[in-house]
């Protein structure tokens, strides 16, 4: 049996997302967090939830922020997870990672770091990022990685903006031998907040790219999910100890300073509503004759509509580009 | 080989979920599912066990017949050493 079906079906979160801060040094247009007035983990706090995920078989722990390498403690955290036996996936921007991290980085073995870059032009990079020199400095880790033979996945959130380089991310890709995956979906900020919709790229632009036989040669299976594994196989924990079944997925089940996270991830009323939810619930999406070209998210549902059971608007988009190219994103 | 000490891989991201271990190999993102009797040779690879101390153990708590666990026992070891989720040494771990 897959892993993940097998995980999923035994209720083990085997995918634990973990937010270490809410903390970045860039401050791109469409970012979906949001900064609150709480205090963030400590370090030993974060220790212990790495050790209560342990004891419920989380296996793939995936680190990221905000910027998780603005944290001091950073490696200290990466560490500590490597040796409670966790594969460890780092989400990152890059512009922090220098010899020394990069050594360091080496040593710990991560199964794999993604970094975003949305333009191999800084004029369009920065701009996204706000932040003048970004891309050269993200440019930078990556190469400092490749060197170390760190696995790596440039990822290129599609934004008005920067859709229409999309080759140039694949040709940096191939020239660092790493893996790509192009994000069309935006999503509104945690807290509810609509603006970073505005910068989404349109339907015009993605079936542009759908249609390129650059993105044919890395096809996958069309994925026909309207559920995910949030909640199932997947867990999200914010850098206030809050859980949730997915970060983008702002169903408050719990947070770690109140409870262990067994007694959350076992007995939260709210997720066991979340579990309950099944295909046929989703009426309008049941039906949808494009259903398989669909990748839609809880999460976006949920942030565009304020419910799990609707549509996202952002995910038709997408489903009709794909439907009139039939190719998708992903290496 | 029956004298070698044999301990688990270092790197390894490793969950033993119900009697089997599910095993992630970060250089190459390979994952490995062992069945129970691989899964228990696995836990008992602490680097200061011997091969042969291992087999006696599987010979108990399976309940099978000496030469068969002897055989199927090394052959395990032979394999999970080759897809190098354990590691051999002529010497305990510190």
């Amino acid at each position: 049996m897959l892993l993940s079906k097998l995980t999923a079906e035994k209720k083990i979160p085997i995918y634990a997302f973990f937010e270490l801060t809410r903390n970045c040094n860039l401050s791109c247009i469409h970012c979906y967090a949001a900064k609150e007035r709480r205090k963030e983990l400590s370090t030993q706090e974060i220790k212990e939830v790495i050790g209560q995920l342990k004891k419920e078989n989380s296996l793939i722990l995936n680190f990221s922020g905000g910027e998780a390498f603005v944290r001091e403690d950073f490696f200290r955290i990466l560490w500590y997870a490597k040796k409670s036996n966790f594969a460890i996936k780092i989400f990152s921007n890059g512009t922090l990672i220098g010899q020394k991290e990069a050594n360091e980085l080496a040593k710990i073995k991560p199964l794999r770091i993604e970094i975003t870059i949305f333009s191999t032009h800084p004029e369009i990079h920065d701009c996204i990022t706000g932040v003048n020199g970004s891309l050269g400095k993200s440019l930078r880790a990556l190469k400092l990685l490749k060197d170390k033979n760190i696995p790596l996945r440039i990822k290129c959130p599609l934004l008005k903006s920067n859709a229409s380089g999309y080759a140039d991310i694949i040709g940096l890709a191939k020239s660092l031998e790493a893996k790509y995956q192009f994000d069309p979906k935006i999503i509104p900020k945690i807290n509810g907040e609509k603006s970073p919709l505005q910068f989404q790229a349109g339907r015009k632009a993605l079936f542009q790219i759908l249609n390129d036989p650059k993105i044919l040669e890395n096809e996958e299976a069309v994925s026909g999910h309207i559920t995910c594994s949030a909640g199932y196989n997947t867990c999200a924990i914010s850098a206030y100890g809050d859980v949730f079944p997915c970060i983008i997925l702002p169903i408050k089940l719990g947070n770690l300073k109140e409870n262990k996270f067994y007694d959350i991830w076992h007995n939260s009323v709210r997720l066991k509503q979340l579990r309950s939810v099944k295909p046929q619930d989703l009426a309008k999406c049941h039906k949808c004759r494009i259903l398989s070209f669909c990748n839609r998210c809880p999460g976006s549902v949920y942030l565009e509509k304020g419910n799990l059971l609707g549509y996202s608007k952002s995910a038709c988009v997408l489903a009709k580009a794909k439907a009139e190219s039939k190719y998708h994103l992903y290496s | 080989m029956m004298e070698m000490f044999v301990r688990q891989n270092q790197e390894l991201a490793f969950r033993i979920i119900e009697d089997e271990a599910i095993i992630l190999t970060p250089q190459d993102g390979m994952l490995h599912n062992l069945n129970p009797v691989a899964t228990r040779i696995f836990e008992l690879a602490n680097g200061r066990r011997r091969i042969k101390d291992i087999v006696t153990s599987i010979v108990e708590e399976f309940a099978v017949k000496d030469d068969i666990a002897r055989r199927d026992a090394i052959r395990f070891i032979e394999d999970l050493a080759h897809k190098k989720l354990l590691v051999l040494s002529s010497n305990p771990a510190s």
